[in-house]
């Protein structure tokens, strides 16, 4: 009953993370807006025929004197998406509010499925550079005593800030890139300043996390034994760090930084958005931002249907969610 | 003596040394990343008004040479150094006569704004956190007695059906939670709703509750627990008060819970700081995204962070004072 139970949790973490993967297909799978020239005819199905002009808007004529005729082209934006036409039409709608409110819902959920790729990339990209960080740290502060108290003093003094002030601080960085007017190298900056900030932010516990269970298990009778056969501490730690506790407890402390990645991203880009408006960076295109951007459609005071603030709202609970069964996973089965 | 040196560490060492030196880093990491030299700036700007004024000059190397002079005779180092003018900003700042005409803040209405709106924000937000995990760990705690000793399991279902609907609270994002109800109530919402919205939504209410009842319910079926409840003392189903079952198990672990409780300060004034943001409310994150803003408001960025981390130091020593009041040994534990 209880591998079923696992079973199905399984199942429901993957769907729920399923908006992180499909944000990563590629965009012409859902959506493929072009513009192409098409041919212009009368009701009857003769094409148009215009005089040809040359690149100066001179019209160009035959070797016999006579101006060239060609086919009168005009642009048209043809759409192939998964969301059909059909969804928007309306009996107070004119064809053109139509095609419009298509088109705007359209260019929405590319900024959808682009903030969540960023969020996936962030996730991704915390999740190493600070499991990295807390291993060798939470390792080196159960080998060494003293410099576990010096990592402990640092850690604790990042850990007395508030998170959000620290990643706005570390925004400072790309606003100063982005008035220089250098975007692509902002959107980098912009990557690796939030990673560094996240990982600051989420280091603290995670280094706690990973240096308590392993000096509970230093203490233990049988690694007194290990000791009494002349193994290093270096060693004992090594083979320590390779038991199920130790494996599981890693896992945990993955889920815990994801977790707060998330929310601190995404609450990092509704403040960005709020508070700096249309001058919040461009660069940090979180779903966080894209709600604070589509709050107006849930307070009835634009014409944004309420969808535009509930799609990636939703989205992002159920991506918290999964991670937060993650985490009840992990604790269920150490206890 | 015990007491000194309670007061040397808490308030002098994490309260004020803690307050300058982080405002001190986070003001510089500011000044590094706006980039642009003021003196720059202003020798731009006096050449501009010398070509204005004196139109037929055509040797730009003099005019610079005099703007240079201008400056230098001027303004003094103070002034012309953009790290010493924040210097001397927050030195004013600390004796209350701070220079802050360019944003249209004094000294004195951004204490107020912090002691008006974000220090109750922070206190009613820890009040509230405090009694929601109180109560459901009691409840919690209870329910588990009843089912061990008399296999009355009538509760059980009641406390996860709030144990889902605390997890479901949990797994929204605060910002989101925040303009749901700004949504409903408007921007006027009154202070203790947002408090309260604060802690339910993003999952402070929720980890609060799990670490309490986690640790309460270990104790259950240990023996100092079971010889207390051979008393025939009341439950205390709802709320831990002295004397009862629910108490007694409360009081063994608070010694935990308190420095818990002061390690999730700096979330909350975390949490508070987007809740101001999110209904403009004039308190201090408000104040520190409205001087980022202006990007020239470097003393009222100073100021407003040194206020944020006093708030932040001040409800830490609060509940640092608790325990070191209450459980003196515990409080040496913790450091």
């Amino acid at each position: 009953m209880k591998k079923h139970s696992n079973v199905l949790k399984t199942v429901l973490i993957v769907i729920l993370l399923l908006p992180l993967l499909i944000s990563w297909l590629p965009e012409k799978l859902y959506y493929d807006l072009r513009e192409e020239k098409k041919a212009q005819t009368y009701p009857d199905g003769t094409p148009v025929m215009i005089q040809n002009l040359d690149e100066n808007g001179d019209p160009v004529f035959e070797e016999d004197g006579t101006p060239q005729m060609v086919v009168s082209l005009k642009k048209e934006v043809t759409v192939r998406s998964f969301i059909p036409e059909s969804l928007f039409q309306n009996e107070d709608k004119s064809d053109k509010e139509i095609k419009a409110s298509y088109y705007g819902f359209l260019k929405f959920m590319d900024q959808v499925f682009i903030s969540f790729r960023k969020l996936s990339l962030i996730l991704v990209s915390t999740l190493i550079c600070a499991m990295i960080f807390s291993v060798v740290l939470g390792y080196l502060s159960v080998l060494s005593m003293s410099a576990g108290r010096g990592f402990a003093n640092v850690l604790s003094a990042f850990e007395s800030i508030p998170s959000i002030i620290i990643a706005l601080f570390c925004y400072v960085p790309v606003s100063g890139v982005l008035s220089n007017g250098k975007a692509n190298a902002a959107s980098w900056v912009s990557l690796l300043v939030f990673v560094a900030a996240t990982t600051v932010t989420v280091l603290p516990e995670a280094v706690r996390s990973i240096s308590i269970p392993l000096s509970d298990l230093y203490n233990r009778k049988y690694s007194v034994s290990f000791r009494s056969y002349g193994f290093t501490k270096n060693r004992i730690l090594s083979v320590l760090m390779k038991t199920s506790l130790m494996k599981d407890t890693l896992k945990r402390v993955a889920a815990a930084i994801l977790l707060k990645t998330l929310v601190l991203d995404t609450s990092f880009g509704y403040v960005v958005q709020l508070g700096f408006g249309e001058n919040g960076s461009p660069q940090h295109t979180s779903p966080g931002s894209l709600i604070a951007a589509y709050r107006s459609a849930i307070f009835g005071s634009s014409d944004y249907p309420s969808l535009y603030f509930w799609i990636p709202a939703l989205i992002v609970i159920a991506i918290s969610v999964a991670f937060l069964l993650i985490l009840g996973k992990q604790n269920g089965e150490e206890a | 003596m015990r007491v000194l040196r309670f007061l040397f560490r808490e308030l002098v060492i994490h309260g004020i040394l803690f307050a300058m030196i982080g405002t001190i880093v986070l003001s510089s990491l500011y000044l590094i990343a706006t980039g642009e030299d003021e003196q720059v700036e202003g020798r731009t700007a006096i050449s501009a008004s010398f070509n204005e004024n004196d139109a037929e000059s055509s040797e730009n190397q003099s005019i610079s040479s005099r703007a240079d002079a201008l400056l230098s005779s001027d303004k003094s180092v103070w002034e012309r150094n953009r790290y010493l003018k924040a210097l001397k900003g927050f030195g004013l700042f600390l004796t209350g006569q701070v220079n802050t005409s360019r944003v249209g803040f004094s000294s004195g209405a951004i204490i107020r704004s912090g002691a008006a709106v974000t220090l109750p924000l922070a206190l009613i937000a820890l009040l509230v956190i405090i009694l929601i995990s109180v109560v459901c760990s009691a409840y919690a705690v209870t329910t588990r007695y009843m089912t061990l000793h008399f296999n009355d399991s009538t509760s059980v279902y009641v406390e996860k059906l709030i144990n889902g609907i605390s997890a479901v609270l949990a797994a929204i994002p605060l910002f989101v939670g925040l303009m749901i109800i700004y949504s409903v109530a408007g921007r006027y919402c009154p202070l203790p709703i947002v408090a309260v919205v604060t802690v339910l939504f993003g999952g402070l209410s929720w980890d609060a509750t799990n670490f309490l009842k986690t640790d309460m319910l270990s104790q259950v079926g240990q023996t100092h627990a079971i010889v207390f409840s051979t008393l025939g003392r009341p439950l205390g189903k709802f709320f831990p008060s002295q004397g009862t079952y629910s108490g007694y198990i409360f009081q063994a672990s608070l010694p935990r819970y308190i420095p818990y409780v002061a390690g999730k300060v700096p979330t909350i004034i975390g949490s508070i700081t987007i809740a101001e943001i999110a209904f403009s409310f004039p308190g201090l994150g408000k104040t520190l995204i409205d001087a980022m803003k202006a990007l020239n408001g470097t003393d009222t960025l100073v100021a407003s962070v040194f206020v944020l981390l006093c708030v932040n130091a001040f409800v830490s020593l609060i509940v640092k004072g608790i325990l070191f009041l209450f459980y003196p040994r515990w409080y040496e534990k913790a450091l």
